[in-house]
């Protein structure tokens, strides 16, 4: 393997881990401080995973584009640099989808499926507990 | 509609990338579909764990599985290479790549399961230290005897 493709390997990972340490944070508050049925962690519909999956999604976007567009002007221009960064900008962004499109993919045919998670370190419902929670304190009002 | 008159190997590249780790993602569904239907399976090899803070079994499989065909895509594209064969390079280039595809999904994935499963549940109308209470927070199921 060339030094220039390790490098571009690199960067490719580097995108793509930055996807999985946002949808980690997500699912970590999540689970961290209870956020059952709050906002990102809802279902915007039920065919689709969570808002906050969807959320981390559409975070893969804006550098694969904004990288492309930086390139595309450089070349246009003549400025090599501009140009070198732009194509660094959008490997990175391709990293993250990388991660992000097969993962929506996933929860998608996962929620459509009905299948279950081994563990459930990767909720597919985010509004209900964990598994392996501790129950609901109930009160008992007697009438 | 202009259409390109070839597509671009960079697109070829990321779709051949993109594909790797679509597969990965597909590898890891096959498994859960696996233990969603076979309930026997639950709680034995591959659906366990190496150590209580580690990824399953079948988590550690699919991103051990993208390995192969990143390190034989590269070796037989070398080999290839220096004996000027082309058109094999290239198709160990197309496989280096989609194993590339397959640890791009894998190694987040294998983070993400590890700190989601390292992170202590709260459990439901339990507060956090510093937080402001919510009313609803504590009140519970409320049953009517």
């Amino acid at each position: 393997m060339e030094k220039k493709e390790q490098e571009e390997f690199l960067i490719r990972l580097g995108g793509a881990l930055t996807g999985g340490i946002e949808d980690s944070a997500f699912e970590m508050a999540w689970k961290a401080y209870g956020l059952y049925g709050v906002f990102p962690y809802v279902e915007v519909n039920p065919a689709l995973p969570p808002a906050d999956d969807l959320i981390v999604g559409g975070l893969a976007i804006p550098p694969w584009v904004l990288g492309y567009l930086l390139e595309a002007d450089a070349k246009k221009k003549g400025d090599t640099k501009t140009q070198e960064m732009g194509k660094n900008i959008k490997m990175f962004g391709e990293g993250n989808m990388c991660y992000s499109l097969p993962m929506l993919l996933r929860l998608t045919l996962l929620k459509n499926l009905r299948l279950g998670t081994p563990g459930s370190a990767v909720p597919v419902r985010p509004s209900a507990p964990p598994a392996g929670s501790p129950p609901q304190a109930a009160t008992v009002i007697r009438l | 509609m202009v259409m390109p008159e070839e597509v671009p190997k960079e697109a070829v590249d990321f779709l051949t990338r993109l594909g790797g780790a679509t597969v990965s993602a597909l590898e890891q569904l096959a498994f859960e579909w696996w233990w969603t239907t076979h309930p026997e399976a639950r709680g034995q090899f591959p659906f366990t764990r190496p150590e209580m803070h580690l990824p399953m079994f079948h988590e550690l499989i699919v991103a051990g599985l993208q390995i192969p065909p990143w390190v034989i895509g590269l070796l037989v594209e070398e080999d290839a290479r220096k004996k000027g064969d082309r058109k094999t390079a290239e198709i160990a280039d197309a496989v280096e790549k989609f194993g590339e595809g397959g640890v791009l999904y894998a190694t987040p994935m294998l983070l993400h399961s590890t700190a989601v499963l390292n992170t202590p549940a709260k459990p439901p109308g339990a507060t956090v230290p510093g937080s402001p209470v919510s009313p609803t927070a504590t009140q519970g199921i409320v049953y009517k005897l």
